[in-house]
């Protein structure tokens, strides 16, 4: 403590004199300034080293100056001469009386100086002097080597429960499904590296396989927009709406069937194969056959199916036609093949010998008579009677009730 | 309506004219002319545009769709009625084109082509409004590369192709008219089509364009 403020007293005094002399030097500067320029000047002029030394050099002994030959030199006694000629005018200008005062304040300040020095040393040696140094000494020694202790004890002990803690936490860990993870977590990025810079190479190829389609992709995306927008059902309505007006005054339900039948089938043709086109024309030509032969069915058709029973009942059946139609029965009964060769044999068997008498009993209407006017007298039957002159021949249908 | 709807309702609509057809034909048997001639009614036609497909040949045509109606009369006694009536009417005139083709083959006769058949297929073809007489004339040899293939078909496959496609029957339908089974139908009508390619390839590898679309009408039903 005493020592801190012997130190502190110290700082002022020196502040002090500094300030003191800063203020004195102050007010001497301009009067030597004007000084120093003319001897500096006057230096230069002669420009001669020795002279230099000689002039800045007040403690020159004779034996020196002797040597170096300025004894008795007249230049050194004209430059001796200047400078007291220089020194006096200077003089002359000056108020020595302020001179003399700044000389006094300054030895004054040197006393005080002195004084604060002999105080200060005084306070410092009595503040020293109850002071054990060594004791002093000792006690920053054992400070330093307390905290170098305290901080090896420190460390050394936590160190040891650190790595008690790491023992307990290494311990409850699953290293295997640690070190997995540190694999899948190094595989995963090295694999996303991979599937990054494949994606980036799919895309860019997409990219460049469209070069030059953009535009044509926008205006498909903008021209589906539109449609996205619009239902089933209004655009039927467009489309029906449409063809009514190209078919405007076609329309009856004739024409309207046809036309449809027309638009189904060219439907069919523009998506089938060549073969189908023909099969589909086959079909056509069937189909306006029949068309053109429409009148003609009906009682045209009737007539000739009737007029052909009536006759092949006039006919009595060959016996070959039996035979004929009894072998394809038989055959479509689904008779062995052994049958059938015994079936075929017989018929060539009859071909060879015919029937036998009373076997032609071939089922009639009626047998022919001859030509010529037929009178009936009486005919008793229930049930429907038609009769139908034809061609000389009049067929009379008898129906009988069930 | 649903595509099951339909053929429920085109199972019912079959099955009632099958129930109306045996009615008839028991009528018939029983000596009722105006039920055979309702049966004729409605099935000449048909009958008609079989043996046309058939035989090509409107005077054949005509014979053997009147005498199948007459063999059915009859042999309306041999119908047992185990399937619809139209297609034992069917399987008569199938077997009596091909006995009038096996004639005529005979006989060394050509008939085909009589009839509106390829005439109104040229003219349809031809009748295109609006389009180029190069594109017109081009229609029409199709139309008439198209007909001769469908006639170079053997009798077999051109009679299945016309039950398959102007009668639209079901495969066992046309397994019964025919008398085979139903795999030999699907492959007989398989090789039919194959064939008919294979008589078009020359026309599709002669470098010919094909049109869009040649004109058809729909084929005239009963």
């Amino acid at each position: 403590m005493a020592q801190r403020e012997t130190q502190s007293k110290g700082f002022q005094v020196d502040e002090l004199l500094r300030e003191q002399s800063q203020s004195a030097l102050q007010d001497l500067a301009p009067r030597f300034e004007g000084f120093c320029e003319a001897v500096l000047l006057r230096l230069d002029d002669d420009s001669d080293p020795e002279y230099e030394r000689v002039l800045r050099t007040d403690d020159v002994s004779e034996d020196e100056r002797l040597d170096a030959g300025l004894i008795d030199n007249e230049a050194f006694e004209m430059i001796g001469g200047y400078l007291r000629e220089e020194v006096h005018t200077a003089c002359e200008g000056l108020d020595w009386a302020a001179f003399s005062q700044g000389i006094t304040d300054g030895i004054d300040a040197e006393a005080s100086m002195v004084e604060v020095g002999a105080l200060l040393k005084a306070n410092t040696g009595a503040e020293t002097a109850g002071l054990d140094w060594a004791s002093f000494s000792q006690g920053i020694s054992d400070g330093i080597d307390a905290e170098v202790s305290m901080a090896d004890t420190a460390m050394s002990e936590v160190r040891p429960l650190l790595r008690a803690e790491a023992l307990d936490e290494q311990g409850g860990l699953d290293w295997a499904a640690f070190s997995q993870g540190i694999m899948d977590g190094i595989e995963a990025e090295e694999a996303q590296p991979a599937i990054a810079a494949a994606l980036r190479e799919q895309a860019s190829e997409a990219v460049a396989a469209r070069e030059g389609q953009w535009d044509q992709f926008s205006a498909g995306v903008m021209a589906s927009l539109p449609a996205e927008t619009v239902t089933v059902a209004e655009l039927l309505g467009e489309e029906t709406e449409a063809e009514l007006a190209t078919r405007d005054g076609e329309w009856n339900a004739f024409s309207a069937r046809v036309f449809e039948a027309v638009d189904a089938e060219e439907r069919l043709a523009d998506k089938a194969p060549l073969e189908a086109q023909a099969i589909l024309q086959m079909k056509s030509e069937v189909g306006a056959e029949v068309e053109a032969l429409s009148p003609k069915f009906g009682e045209d058709f009737k007539r000739g199916v009737e007029k052909e029973i009536f006759r092949s009942a006039q006919q009595p059946e060959s016996w070959w036609s039996q035979a004929w139609s009894w072998v394809q029965e038989t055959l479509q009964g689904g008779m062995g093949p052994g049958f059938m060769a015994a079936a075929a044999a017989a018929v060539v068997l009859i071909m060879v010998t015919g029937l036998p008498d009373g076997e032609q009993s071939v089922p009639q209407i009626a047998a022919a008579g001859p030509s010529g006017q037929v009178a009936v007298q009486q005919i008793s039957f229930e049930g429907d009677v038609t009769v139908m002159p034809e061609e000389g021949v009049t067929v009379v249908w008898l129906h009988a009730p069930s | 309506m649903t595509s099951m709807d339909n053929k429920e309702k085109e199972k019912q609509v079959r099955a009632a004219n099958k129930a109306r057809d045996f009615e008839l034909v028991d009528k018939a048997r029983d000596g009722d002319r105006r039920a055979f001639n309702t049966l004729v009614e409605l099935y000449q036609k048909r009958v008609y545009a079989i043996a046309f497909g058939i035989l090509r040949s409107r005077e054949d045509a005509w014979d053997a769709a009147q005498e199948a109606f007459v063999k059915a009369y009859k042999n309306l006694d041999r119908f047992e009625g185990k399937a619809a009536f139209y297609t034992w009417l069917y399987r008569i005139t199938y077997n009596l084109s091909i006995d009038h083709l096996r004639s005529r083959k005979r006989h060394d006769t050509v008939a085909f082509d009589e009839g509106r058949g390829l005439e109104s297929a040229l003219d349809k073809a031809g009748h295109t409004v609006g389009h180029h007489p190069d594109e017109v004339a081009d229609r029409k040899e199709l139309a008439k590369v198209l007909h001769d293939a469908m006639a170079k078909l053997t009798d077999k496959h051109r009679a299945i192709i016309v039950l398959r496609e102007v009668e639209g029957l079901a495969y066992e339908e046309m397994a019964e008219v025919l008398g085979i089974s139903k795999g030999t139908v699907m492959s007989r009508l398989f090789h039919a089509r194959k064939n008919l390619q294979g008589f078009l390839r020359p026309y599709v590898d002669s470098g010919n364009e094909i049109p869009e679309s040649i004109t058809l009408v729909a084929p005239a039903t009963a």
